[in-house]
């Protein structure tokens, strides 16, 4: 689980899900409690099933497929 | 749009009753230096020390190293938007600088405990003097790039005991600029011994090349608004592809504290000089873009990389020279930036330092993509002579004496453990295949 | 005037002059002087170097009997002391090259430098490129002259002792060393050269060869995920706030392990991270699961979505770490884990 997946794809890592930010990489701290838990508990069970998915070659799975509504890009 | 660079040479650096440029010799009247300095209560136990190339002597924990400059025609102020400093466009006019001689500040921890240090825990597997900054004014490196011949005023400031100190950067910083300003005012109502014009009208029919270092911004550790930290006009935090003229660099545009690289760097940039002396004959140097580097989701680093492919391509830019200051995932950045120009039909050479070939077990970029086909290698950042013992130590990185003053082995270059990182590719050294 | 470099040759059967395919099982056989293409070699050489034997063998015979066919060579370039050894040039004769690949082994146990040459993608090349030096050829032996007299420049240069140069600048393959070198001009100086030439379309050659990470295998999925144990790693530097084997900040040699038996999340009480390459301050003051998500993977556990965690998580911080020390920790883990019969590993990697 990496918030930067080209780095691990690159290195070979066979299954990769992506991650928020490198600062916190399975959750995201300017949701509240509960959207937080949801997007860590998303990473995890997209983890889970990527163990289960035949892959043959370096796979991003993506684990929040409309993330772009929840992700402005803000740093502060 | 042009500008003017009068030269003036330091060929030696003397202490006397007077602060004043003549005949090639920089006088110091230390007492006036340093009361300017003091001028800032939470600097009053700082000192001044001058070292010069030959001399026995080391010179430890140097953060930012700034050559004195002066506008003397033209808008703004060399070093613009810092320290309180005016942020109006520099680059045109005339510029008087020193050459020869620099103010290094550096700050003295040889008081602090190990617990205390600045990050005392990666020190625990090398030898103190691979993590640190450090100059010897003699012995077999001492003549290398970038500060081999350089008198150096050193700016020795005690280490705030168990804090960052950003305070005390801060005022550190701002004395540096002092100091700057008053070395520098020595060369006014005096005609340049060495003038150079730096005229980048563009030439028709030549391609459009530009430079694009790559520089972290230190956000993540002191905040958006802190002055801390390498910035553009002043500005340190995140944000979209700077467009400089070439000539604004030259005016000390682009400022970093030492955070990464040193602010002397970038007015005396190498990339920046050559190509600037390669004009209208093979090529126009038509700007010069900087892009900010540490964002942390890849999602960012890659609207970054297209908006500055982007912009070059407004610029009507047909190649560009990528570097890039700190490895690491910032890399990726680099490499992005590389990638993204490529497919918009920018050519790029992407100049880097390499990763440590690990005896041929490690490859030299940690990311690489099939749009690099142009790469000039830096090195590693290897010192290949150890060092000698000193006579004298400036500043201080360790408790201990023997390490500020003694042999230091030869460093062995790797991401995070390097004497001197040539960004810029100030150095011949290189890395070759066998 | 040098004394001679002894060179000893090696040459297939073909080459060697027994025949072809139906004698690649030609035992080790060693002449005195050249042999075959061995005289263009002597040739070559001139007064700076002398073929003093010629060590032939079936294609076949070096690959099938190595041990054998090893000992013999063994013995011979023990006896004759050579000061180098030149073998093939093998072209794209797969088990030829292979044959060279193994032969210029046998030399550098001996502490005697050799040379070869053949075509790039020659097995020989995939399996020995690292530790010999070959000279690239094409697939035709109609080049032999010219290779010939290549191999004799680098065979008088190794058999006098010299060290070579990077390998573009005397003609050898590269074999994925990279060495400090000090280039005419400077970087900038170089890069702005380079752009010259790119911009104008003009020839140019870049310093930094594109080369790939070894592609892992990807391990099958697991079949029922019902029944795994999942170990969790992370190399965020998560350690408990006492940080009690002083984990380093930066470069770390070592990983370590933790009890999570019992334990439903990490709490920024008992753990803290010290990684230096990004802001720990969401880690150590908010929620250390964001780099080691043991809460998620707890719920998952309960809800019977895979049997268990195992007991016990690994950890290092990955801030300019070298690939080998990671290699070397990557290592120690998995094989704990597959000690442990661990099923799969969920890792963080900030």
């Amino acid at each position: 689980m990496s918030a930067l997946p080209s780095v691990p794809l690159s290195v070979g890592a066979n299954r990769v899900v992506r991650g928020v930010r490198v600062e916190h990489v399975c959750g995201d701290p300017l949701l509240s409690e509960e959207q937080d838990a949801a997007v860590g508990m998303r990473i995890v069970a997209t983890a889970i099933q990527s163990l289960q998915t035949p892959v043959d070659k370096p796979t991003l799975f993506e684990p929040l497929a409309a993330d772009a509504s929840k992700e402005a890009t803000h740093v502060s | 749009m042009s500008l003017e660079l009068g030269t003036f040479p330091v060929n030696d650096a003397v202490l006397g009753t007077q602060t004043r440029w003549h005949g090639g010799v920089l006088e110091l009247d230390l007492e006036e230096l340093q009361a300017l300095v003091r001028e800032d209560p939470l600097l009053k136990d700082s000192r001044l020390e001058l070292a010069k190339p030959g001399e026995s002597a080391r010179i430890s924990s140097y953060e930012d190293v700034v050559e004195p400059r002066v506008k003397v025609s033209g808008p703004g102020t060399v070093y613009p938007g810092v320290w309180g400093r005016s942020s109006e466009k520099v680059g045109t006019g005339r510029t008087h600088r020193l050459s020869g001689f620099a103010v290094m500040e550096c700050l003295d921890m040889s008081h602090l405990s190990n617990t205390e240090q600045l990050w005392p825990s990666l020190k625990m597997n090398e030898h103190p003097a691979a993590w640190e900054r450090f100059v010897d004014m003699s012995g077999p490196n001492a003549e290398r790039p970038p500060f081999g011949g350089l008198n150096l005023l050193c700016l020795v400031v005690r280490a705030a005991e168990g804090a960052t100190g950003e305070e005390r950067r801060s005022s550190m910083h701002a004395a540096t600029m002092r100091l700057s300003d008053r070395l520098a005012a020595t060369t006014l109502d005096i005609d340049p011994p060495e003038m150079e014009t730096f005229d980048l009208t563009p030439r028709s029919g030549l391609p459009n090349i530009a430079f694009v270092p790559h520089l972290a911004s230190s956000e993540w550790t002191f905040g958006s608004r802190s002055p801390l930290g390498t910035s553009v006009y002043g500005m340190s935090r995140l944000n979209y592809p700077w467009m400089l003229d070439p000539t604004e660099v030259l005016d000390g545009a682009i400022y970093t504290g030492g955070a990464a690289g040193t602010t002397w760097m970038m007015v005396n940039n190498p990339v920046v000089l050559n190509a600037c002396r390669m004009h209208g004959r093979d090529v126009n140097f038509k700007t010069c873009v900087v892009q900010r580097t540490n964002w942390t989701k890849e999602a960012e680093k890659q609207l970054m990389a297209d908006r500055l492919a982007h912009a070059l391509k407004m610029a009507d830019i047909q190649g560009a020279v990528i570097t890039n200051d700190v490895r690491g995932q910032r890399f990726l950045e680099a490499i992005l930036s590389v990638q993204a120009c490529e497919r918009e039909g920018v050519k790029v050479v992407l100049l880097t330092e390499e990763e440590d070939s690990e005896s041929g077990t490690a490859p030299p970029l940690l990311v690489s993509v099939p749009e690099l086909k142009a790469a000039v290698s830096a090195g590693t950042g290897a010192t290949l002579h150890p060092f000698d013992g000193v006579q004298r130590s400036i500043g201080g990185f360790d408790t201990t004496q023997e390490s500020n003053m003694g042999e230091i082995p030869a460093i062995h270059g790797r991401y995070g453990t390097s004497h001197f990182n040539d960004i810029f590719g100030y150095d011949t050294q290189s890395y070759d295949s066998y | 005037m040098e004394t001679p470099v002894r060179v000893v040759h090696y040459l297939n059967q073909f080459f060697g002059g027994i025949g072809a395919e139906e004698h690649a099982n030609t035992p080790v056989q060693v002449r005195d002087g050249p042999v075959g293409p061995g005289r263009a070699l002597q040739q070559m050489l001139g007064e700076s170097g002398s073929v003093v034997a010629t060590i032939i063998c079936g294609d076949n015979y070096f690959v099938e009997e190595t041990e054998a066919a090893s000992q013999t060579v063994r013995e011979a370039l023990e006896r004759i002391q050579p000061s180098v050894v030149v073998s093939g040039p093998a072209f794209d004769a797969g088990r030829y090259g292979m044959a060279c690949g193994l032969i210029s082994g046998l030399a550098t146990e001996l502490g005697i430098p050799s040379v070869t040459a053949m075509h790039p993608d020659n097995s020989g090349i995939v399996v020995y490129g690292k530790d010999m030096i070959a000279i690239p050829t094409g697939v035709d032996a109609a080049e032999m002259q010219a290779v010939l007299k290549d191999v004799a420049g680098l065979a008088i240069r190794l058999g006098r002792g010299n060290e070579l140069g990077p390998a573009d600048e005397e003609g050898y393959l590269p074999r994925g060393y990279r060495r400090i070198v000090n280039r005419d001009k400077s970087g900038a100086e170089r890069a702005l050269e380079m752009l010259t030439a790119y911009v104008h379309d003009r020839p140019f050659t870049t310093e930094i060869p594109i080369r790939a990470y070894e592609a892992i295998p990807a391990p099958a999925p697991i079949a029922n995920i019902r029944e795994a144990t999942i170990a969790m790693v992370s190399s965020g530097g998560i350690v408990p706030r006492s940080n009690p084997d002083h984990q380093v900040s930066s470069r770390a040699e070592n990983y370590f392990k933790y009890p999570i038996e019992g334990i439903d999340e990490l709490s920024v009480d008992d753990w803290i991270s010290v990684h230096g390459g990004f802001n720990t301050v969401y880690l150590n003051t908010k929620d250390p699961n964001y780099a080691l998500p043991l809460r998620y993977a707890r719920r998952m556990e309960a809800q019977g979505e895979f049997k268990s965690l195992y007991h016990t998580c690994f950890t290092t911080a990955g801030t300019g770490c070298a690939v080998s020390v990671a290699q070397r920790m990557g290592a120690g883990i998995a094989g704990e884990l597959r000690d442990a019969g661990v099923d799969a590993v969920l890792m963080v990697a900030t």
